[in-house]
């Protein structure tokens, strides 16, 4: 096993642990693509979203699964865009199978257990890939933190995010 | 279905389909990405991810299959089945199929040795030394809002006489946000005061179009378009003293950057005989008139011998009230004989459906553009892969739709409301810009192509010699269509699916040119 997988290892076994005994917290995660325009454009919401609600038991994660990320294509991407959260990469698809994300940008917000109550798109800004909405109409991933810091956690819910597919490459025959 | 059955149908399946064994990246694939994608996708183009190996494309191979298969990408809009224009950016059936294929059978790389060369980008002018450059006057950095920007930049020619112009060719400065450009040329002086009552930032905003009269319109520019040549003794003027004007679209980004865009321009080697000029559609009240006399007069129409439309008529006032799903039928009446260069529909974001085609007095229908699902964002003036031909007493029909409830995502006003004609976002448009000339006997027959010198190649077997062996190859594989599995894209000249009489005519005459 290489050095890479070992620090996925330990990064994994930390997020694991860190959030026990908090029973209130919750992780939002958000699974993006360096190279997914789409991921790229809610870099300006996902900042001001963080700004807003971020705190010791909201905690935003970036997760990237793409396959080619490595930790300096991450830490590229957090420095350009200025993302203020912690960001990992998972291109073993750890965190994409157990939080069942298809999709860049998506968001799944889990609690410590890693229990889903929302999975899917950060608001309806797009409609479809190109359709960009010009006036945004459903927050829905504001509306999920704004339960949330009302300490009202609501009943699981999914949307369709859009966006870039994540590759599925288990079965790969390179 | 019976078990047999389905076994026979998978027998035929397996005998019909084109890769029995499942596809491989190095065979297969690779030549579709290398040839139809990579020219955008890679480092610094406006393609977001590279697709430039097969580490790549193999990373994002479940989303190329889902946007080849739903014709997302590669970005082309008018139906092609419809009307054909040069530089169509569309796979085949079987491209598409391949692709998929090989994303199904968990996207194999194959047998290295077997993947298909990479095409050479050019990194300068792919037309050859410009005669004239004229370049942003300092970069212009977007405000990184995620917000589209729409800027016009006034360049000053200082041409001293008139020059007549064979191409244009735009050079995105920045290619990661200059979505597309339109470019015109003002005589007036008004863009040039337009810019200088904005002196916090270079250039002027402006959504719709230049904000100011053009005499000349020039091709534009989209990412991935090669520009067009005019053809022998045709081509526009370019004005003394006038103001080269640029309007660019940067995409929405969520960081500031910045731009610094230029334009060759290549003149005419020998004088033109048939100065381009332009048909405009706009029409704003019930017969057309009003509006479109303007607009031919600021698109500097007035020449040989004044417009070649007779009248325009439309079946309504142009408003769209809120709530409501349109349709408006637009009529140009044609006086005299002419050949169509291209066609540049353009409206805005309430915009859904365009359909533009001729008939002549006998009854006769030329289809010249459709398109099923407008996207403004991915607007552009098409030229026709040969002239159009349009008699005396035809007449052009334009179908246009508009939708202005809330199942429109683009929609700029929620809840909707009522919209009428205007330069802004929340305006609309119903604007219809042809190129032609005069007609002449067997302008039917002239292929109008991209490019010049290594565009086009007919040593379609790499002996590095145009020779009969050639010629053999071209014919056979005269007559195949686009959707033939063995129809191969570099036997069709002219790009427009079909390898036929016109790409006859450009094997002869690259052939003779040695």
């Amino acid at each position: 096993m290489n050095w890479r997988y070992n620090i996925t290892a330990i990064t994994i076994a930390f997020f694991l642990f860190s959030g026990s005994g908090l029973c209130a917290s919750y992780k939002i995660y958000i699974f993006m693509g360096e190279t997914c325009p789409v991921s790229r454009h809610y870099t300006l919401t996902l900042k001001e979203l963080h700004a807003q609600y971020a705190s010791e038991k909201l905690e935003f994660i970036g997760v990237f699964p793409n396959r080619l990320s490595t930790p300096a294509t991450i830490a590229a991407f957090k420095e350009k865009y200025a993302l203020p959260f912690t960001c990992i990469g998972d291109s073993t698809h750890t965190w994409v199978n157990r939080l069942g994300a298809t999709i860049t940008p998506e968001v799944v917000v889990a609690d410590t257990s890693h229990t889903a109550i929302y999975r899917g798109r950060i608001d309806n800004t797009f409609a479809d890939l190109g359709k960009r909405r010009r006036v945004i109409t459903e927050n829905d991933l504001a509306d999920v933190l704004n339960a949330l810091k009302d300490e009202k956690p609501p009943a699981f819910r999914q949307t369709r995010a859009i966006g870039c597919i994540i590759t599925s490459w288990q079965n790969t025959k390179d | 279905m019976r078990p047999l059955t389905l076994s026979i149908l998978a027998l035929l399946l397996a005998v019909a389909s084109p890769h029995a064994k499942s596809p491989t990246f190095s065979e297969h694939v690779s030549s579709i990405i290398y040839n139809n994608c990579t020219s955008c996708h890679r480092d610094g183009e406006i393609g977001p991810m590279p697709l430039t190996n097969y580490s790549e494309i193999a990373a994002y191979a479940d989303m190329i299959k889902h946007v080849t298969e739903t014709q997302y990408m590669p970005p082309w809009k008018p139906d092609y089945n419809y009307s054909q224009h040069i530089g169509a950016r569309t796979l085949t059936k079987t491209e598409i199929n391949t692709i998929s294929n090989w994303v199904n059978a968990g996207f194999p790389q194959g047998d290295i040795a077997l993947e298909a060369p990479m095409p050479k980008f050019p990194t300068g002018s792919v037309l050859g030394t410009p005669d004239l450059v004229l370049t942003m006057a300092e970069p212009f950095t977007i405000r990184g809002n995620n917000e589209d920007q729409y800027q016009v930049f006034v360049i000053p020619t200082h041409l001293t006489e008139d020059r007549e112009i064979e191409a244009v060719e735009f050079r995105p400065g920045n290619r990661r946000i200059v979505h597309h450009a339109l470019i015109g040329a003002d005589i007036t002086g008004t863009a040039r005061q337009k810019d200088l009552e904005t002196p916090e930032e270079y250039g002027y905003e402006s959504f719709g179009a230049f904000g100011a009269p053009t005499t000349v319109v020039l091709p534009g520019y989209t990412p991935g378009a090669k520009p067009s040549i005019y053809p022998k003794g045709v081509g526009h003027i370019l004005p003394k003293n006038s103001d080269l004007l640029i309007q660019v679209h940067y995409a929405p980004w969520p960081i500031a950057e910045s731009d610094q865009s230029s334009i060759n321009i290549f003149f005419k080697k020998e004088p033109i005989e048939r100065e381009v000029g332009f048909i405009s559609m706009a029409p704003l009240t019930t017969d057309g008139e009003t509006l479109s006399r303007l607009l031919r007069v600021l698109l500097g129409e007035e020449r040989h011998g004044g417009t070649p439309v007779e009248k325009i008529k439309i079946n309504d006032i142009f408003i769209i009230p809120k709530d409501w799903v349109k349709t408006f039928h637009t009529t140009l009446f044609i006086d005299r004989d002419i050949s169509l260069l291209s066609i540049y529909p353009h409206m805005h974001l309430l915009g859904k459906y365009w359909e533009v085609y001729a008939t002549d007095p006998q009854g006769n229908r030329t289809n010249l553009i459709r398109i099923e699902d407008w996207d403004f964002n991915w607007q552009g003036n098409y030229t026709f892969t040969k002239y159009q031909k349009i008699t005396a007493g035809s007449q052009i029909h334009a179908i246009t739709t508009y939708d202005n409830t809330t199942n429109n995502p683009l929609n700029p006003n929620y809840p909707p409301r009522q919209l009428t004609w205007g330069e802004k976002t929340t305006d609309e448009m119903l604007l219809l810009v042809m190129e032609y000339i005069p007609y002449r006997p067997g302008d039917e027959n002239i292929a109008l192509t991209v490019g010049r010198g290594g565009e086009i190649s007919i040593d379609f077997n790499g002996n590095g010699q145009k020779d009969f062996a050639d010629f053999l190859l071209f014919v056979q594989n005269f007559g195949l269509n686009r959707d033939d599995a063995s129809y191969q894209r570099h036997f069709d000249l002219n790009g427009d699916g079909h390898i036929n009489f016109t790409d006859f005519i450009i094997f002869a005459n690259q052939f003779s040119a040695g």
